[in-house]
């Protein structure tokens, strides 16, 4: 088992140069690789572990007065990780203990006589490669003060000698970023026949940021008595305090400096033997939400994930600060349309990617089909996703993977986060409940676009709400969490102005999901329970366009999903993992007494949706880590799983068999890029499902069989420095059968002339009368492929910059009636995207996303699918400005989607265009 | 007091004032707990403790004037609201609107900037568009002018005015309309330029708020379908003109820094 982990610990350490300069190296610590996490050594780490492990190594410190306080979410982000193996993975890895490396030689970084001294303070970032010895072996700068003050630090770090990061005691490498700065000679002494003024007042001080309130570390807190030049100096401790004897009866003039915060000025006087306790709040340079160095990463066991976290998944302009959405801007996804995020993943039909919360099914992603997701942002740790070859732990798709990680509160972790904008309101708040042992998360949200809508439909209501509430406590080695959430939407209209509204879709679940874990990463097991209740409607009793039963279908469906997650590590070239899951559920969905006449559709959707009866869908797996040699790892699975339909009079029972193997081997070490070559191949089954999540309707018509697909993938991945990496992948997806399949292209014959007279997304009926083309064309049964090529160019957030450029080369068929293949009619040969975010100073941040996407394929006489629509741009753009208050921060924030109001057509508009542009604008209170 | 103008003062103002820290900048003396205690006191741990919850609290006093904080560089970004007329010439629309703008923009130094205009604003039925690339010359204090350049587009229709030749069903291929043709819809984009003047006052060191004048020019490749599709080509049956149109605004900034 292998997780991930991050831990940040600031250092500042003073060192006086004489008249030559003072230096002032700052030193942010994160781990941020772990090698050799195969072996039994390599444990995992959460975030509250990583906040009171921060404490115990500043203890002992010795000359180190550390803190987090140049990281104002240091510890929030210290969980983030990219160690992912399922259900409740993320908890687990706060079985274990990580401690930073600690100095135990620091030589000065002295600037030679040939090296001409700055006139202004110059900062060098570089990032140290730190062995498992405590020796530094690599230093690489990222920020640069010019060649040869460059050289100098890179040679100085190469003297440092560290006491080596350790993982449950034992030593392992890390690489950890560290800032050296170089400030000016001070200005010359006071004359020497000049006497020392009495110092006969004393400014007892503590120095915090304003509006995070964290203590400011190692500031430099200068008075100054303007009449006679005379300076008292001091700098801030560990908890930001500072006390500084300074002459009474006189004007000073107090300044604070410290790195990555303004410039901070005050006047003091103090009266003879005065003691003045004073709080100075002083401006950080930039308030970053999601701040974090370097992103924690361990060995990874997979082949295609790409897991985003903190402003990666809330600061993508045109994803309404969703995480669910962003998956739609990486490689290999396209949409169906611009503002309905419904996934094509590596050219399969929406219904075959699971989108998950913590590896379990949500049964509804987004609000109103292209709102946004159903759980609170600030819930989603991270989003792991896989386009395909994903591991066998995931079961039941044949599609990729989205699965939106939470993460256990820390126990001292409080936070308030109020948003508002034009369409919804939402709130979140942890609290630790130490009487409790436990800390407390609590959020929501409702949405009132009815509102908006009412002013162009006033017959139509539109609205909708979530909630979730959490519960994170225990120990390590023992945790357990109670985690509660659900959603409901609904649409209401009237026939006439003097009617009431009446309800004629509604999407409504609630989710309790109880977990137990026990043990760290070498050895623990993870035990869950998730019970729900589903209850959708689709028309309304005694209106015309109700489907099936007088209340909807898919109403009064109760479930229960136990999980059981095992993982070993009897030797170090082998981890096991095994797991057991099943998901069962009941529905309770009468058959229709209403005298309504039936229609096409009526029929077509009923069909579609359970009736009542007993379903379940179990599996089971067993997954190996083997390490053969240094360089190799080979993890073979096999998952096995059995889906049942217990109807009456019917019931049906199938099987799905999936072996996979994936294989890395690791070309080249972290000098030279640290480039991994990876490849998997693996056999997916999944139930007919239907291209959108809708409670209560989990799979239906398992009488037609299971959709099957093959993947094969091959790939290489690298690092490019500190904060930079490559993924490149070639795929090919050979999908039969496929089933549930979204359609909406007519064939040729359809579009012969004289054109018929009823529209393209409709077909003739048995009856005489006409159906819908995309619903009637989910019951056909058809083989499929897919192949193509995936790449992503990635910066993480190391600085002040993060994005990615992706680029899909892809094609997807489907084999038509008449044996040939047709393309498939959301198909995208080109698609590119490039994203971008930019903190800038006085607390600005700037995002952008640009998409190219070629178009899909259209029917004309001369063939089904033989001609293409136009292709696309679209650029999006986001700008927050936050105002920091003492206390807490207000964000303000522009987003604007398709800001060019570009034309779009393609995917389910066909030939048709449209245009349009999003604009939200909105608040985010936190405190 | 409107609501933009609200969100302006929120985001410029940040928490008010300290009365002690207004006090402290008048040299006045301070307020806080005096003891008598000697200078070489070291504190213990109640006195650091009493130390962190103490309300003698102080902000930092401005270490730039507020104009050359607004004439340094740095990023800017100023909403607007306005309002204007759109004058067509030959076959374009006419119409009054009003019209917001987005203008994000560097401010490189005391006598230049560039900055995007992002201008969104109503038609009949619709909407009319520009994004222009702009440099700005600062010419007198917080006056300036922009000339920009750009993309811009409309989607418009207005049933008063009828469409030339168009039969229903018969019109099966795209085609351009002469002059004498009239579209009674159009969406398209083409070409957009500007010129602006503008009067910011400075109200802090993050907020200004101020008057502007611009005129317009968009040129618009306009397009309209009929939900019909070319059989050979399977794209839609467009009609297709060229319109030419300048408009005026005047409008209201509230700019950040």
């Amino acid at each position: 088992m292998v997780a991930a982990k991050q831990y940040e610990l600031w250092v500042v350490a003073r060192v006086a140069l004489g008249r030559r300069s003072v230096l002032v190296a700052t030193f942010a610590f994160a781990v941020v690789s772990v090698f050799g996490a195969l072996s039994s050594r390599a444990r995992s780490v959460s975030a509250s572990e990583s906040s009171v492990d921060a404490g115990s190594t500043r203890s002992q410190g010795g000359n180190n007065a550390g803190t987090n306080a140049g990281n104002d979410n240091a510890g929030q982000d210290g969980g983030n990780g990219e160690g992912k193996d399922g259900p409740g993975a993320s908890d687990a890895r706060a079985a274990s203990i990580l401690a930073p490396p600690s100095p135990i030689d620091m030589p000065a970084i002295e600037l030679p006589a040939d090296v001409v001294a700055p006139a202004a303070a110059v900062v060098v970032d570089v990032v140290l490669t730190i062995d498992a010895l405590g020796a530094v072996t690599d230093v690489v700068v990222t920020h640069s003060a010019g060649e040869a003050i460059d050289n100098v630090v890179i040679a100085g770090a190469k003297r440092f000698r560290f006491r080596p990061a350790t993982q449950d005691g034992v030593p392992i490498p890390v690489r950890i970023p560290f800032s050296q700065r170089f400030e000016p000679p001070p200005p010359p002494p006071p004359s020497p026949t000049a006497d020392k003024p009495a110092l006969d007042a004393v400014i007892q001080g503590i120095v915090v940021a304003r509006g995070s309130r964290k203590p400011v570390v190692g500031a430099d807190v200068i008075a100054r008595d303007p009449l006679t030049g005379y300076q008292s100096v001091t700098v801030t401790d560990a908890r930001g305090i500072f006390e500084l004897p300074v002459r009474a009866e006189a004007d000073l003039e107090l300044r604070i400096s410290a790195p990555e915060h303004e410039k901070f000025l005050q006047r003091e006087r103090l009266e003879k033997n005065q003691h003045l306790k004073v709080k100075y709040l002083i401006d950080r340079k930039s308030y970053g939400q999601y701040e974090s160095y370097v992103r924690a990463e361990t060995e990874r066991t997979e082949v295609s994930r790409t897991t985003l976290s903190g402003p990666e998944i809330h600061r993508i302009p045109g994803t309404f600060g969703d995480p669910f959405r962003v998956v739609n801007v990486l490689p290999g996804v396209t949409s169906v349309m611009g503002l309905l995020p419904l996934p094509i993943v590596r050219g399969s039909s929406p219904g075959n990617t699971g989108t998950l919360l913590d590896g379990v099914r949500l049964p509804l992603l987004f609000h109103l089909l292209g709102g946004p997701s159903v759980i609170h942002p600030e819930f989603i740790d991270h989003v792991d996703f896989y386009p395909g070859g994903f591991p066998v732990n995931y079961g039941g798709y044949t599609g990729g993977i989205i699965d939106g990680v939470t993460r256990a509160a820390r126990p001292d972790e409080h936070r308030i986060d109020m948003d508002l904008n034009l369409t919804q309101s939402g709130g979140f708040v942890r609290q630790p409940v130490p009487q409790l042992g436990m800390t407390a998360t609590i959020a929501g949200r409702i949405g009132y676009p009815g509102i908006l809508l009412s002013l162009l439909a006033p017959d139509v209501s539109l609205s909708y709400w979530d909630y979730q509430a959490r519960f994170d406590g225990g120990r390590a080695g023992h945790r357990w969490t109670v985690f509660f959430y659900g959603a409901k939407d609904e649409l209401k209209t009237r026939q006439s102005s003097d009617m009431p509204l009446t309800t004629v879709l509604r999407f409504a679940f609630h989710r309790l999901d109880l977990r137990y874990e026990r043990g760290d990463s070498s050895a623990g097991e993870t035990y869950r329970l998730v019970f729900g209740y589903d209850d959708s409607l689709f028309g309304g009793s005694g209106n015309s366009t109700q489907a099936t039963g007088d209340n909807g279908f898919g109403n009064g469906a109760y479930s229960v999903n136990p999980i059981l997650r095992v993982h070993r590590s009897p030797t170090p070239w082998l981890q096991l993992r095994f797991g057991l899951e099943s998901y069962a559920h009941s529905v309770s969905n009468p058959a229709s007494t209403s005298t309504t006449t039936s229609t096409p559709l009526q029929t077509t959707v009923s069909n579609l949706f359970n009736r009542d009866g007993f379903y379940s869908a179990s599996g089971a797996f067993v997954e190996g880590v083997l390490k053969p040699t240094e360089r190799l790892r080979l993890i073979p699975g096999l998952r096995m799983d059995v889906y049942d339909e217990r109807q009456k009079p019917t019931s049906v029972t199938k099987w799905g068999f999936d072996p996979r193997l994936l294989v890395r081997y690791h070309l080249s070490d972290v000098e030279h890029g640290s480039v991994w070559l990876k490849g998997v191949v693996g056999r997916y089954h999944q139930p007919p499902r239907l291209f959108i999540p809708i409670p209560g309707l989990d799979e239906s018509s398992l009488n037609l069989g299971l959709l099957a697909s093959t993947q094969y993938s091959v790939g290489a991945e690298a690092k490019l420095g500190a904060a930079a990496e490559i993924d490149v992948n070639a795929y090919y997806n050979d999908m039969d059968p496929v089933l549930f399949d979204l359609t909406v292209n007519p064939t040729s014959t359809d579009v012969q002339q004289p054109q018929p007279t009823q529209a393209p997304w409709e077909i003739p009926a048995a009856n005489g009368g006409r159906q819908s083309r995309t619903l009637n064309g989910l019951f056909a049964s058809r083989a499929g492929r897919s192949y193509g090529l995936e790449l992503l160019l990635r910066r993480r957030e190391a600085d002040r910059l993060f994005g990615w450029i992706s680029y899909t080369l892809s094609r997807s068929d489907r084999r038509a009636d008449d044996g040939q293949w047709h393309p498939f009619d959301f198909d995208r040969l080109h698609v590119a995207n490039v994203v971008a975010g930019l903190r800038l100073p006085r607390n600005w941040e700037f995002g952008t996303r640009f998409l190219f996407q070629t178009g899909t394929p259209l029917t004309t006489i001369y063939g089904t699918n033989v001609a293409r629509s136009d292709g696309q741009f679209r650029l999006d753009l986001r700008i927050d400005k936050r105002a920091v208050w003492n206390k807490w921060l207000l964000d303000f924030y522009v987003d604007v989607i398709n800001t060019t109001v570009a034309a779009e057509s393609g995917g389910l508009l066909g030939g048709q265009t449209i245009r349009y542009i999003v604009p939200t604008i909105g608040f985010r209170a936190v405190l | 007091m409107s609501f933009p103008a609200i969100v302006g003062l929120l985001l410029a103002l940040g928490d008010p004032p300290n009365p002690a820290n207004a006090a402290n900048a008048a040299n006045a003396a301070p307020t806080s707990t005096q003891t008598k205690a000697r200078v070489t006191h070291v504190m213990d741990e109640n006195e650091r403790v009493a130390l962190e919850q103490t309300d003698n609290v102080r902000l930092s006093l401005p270490t730039q004037g507020d104009l050359d904080a607004w004439a340094s560089p740095g990023l800017r970004l100023q909403l607007g609201y306005g309002f204007g007329s759109v004058y067509g010439t030959g076959p374009a629309l006419s119409w009054k609107s009003k019209a917001v703008m987005l203008r994000p923009s560097l401010r490189l130094d005391r006598r230049w900037s560039i900055g995007v205009a992002m201008l969104y604003g109503g038609g009949p039925s619709g909407i009319r568009w520009s994004i222009t690339a702009e440099p700005t010359l600062h010419l007198w204090r917080q006056l300036s002018i922009s000339a920009g350049l750009g993309y811009g587009g409309l989607m418009v229709s207005s049933p008063n005015a009828p469409t030339g030749r168009l039969v229903g069903a018969n019109e099966a291929v795209s085609r351009n309309l002469a002059d004498d043709e009239k579209l009674n819809s159009c969406e398209g984009a083409a070409l957009s330029a500007g010129l602006r003047a503008e009067y910011l006052m400075v109200v802090g060191p993050l907020f200004a708020t101020g008057p502007y004048a611009q005129i317009f020019s968009q040129w618009t490749r306009c397009e309209a379908t009929f939900g019909r599709s070319d059989p050979e080509t399977g794209t839609p049956v467009t009609l297709t003109q060229w319109w030419q149109q300048s408009s005026t605004n005047f409008g209201w900034w509230l700019a950040w820094r």
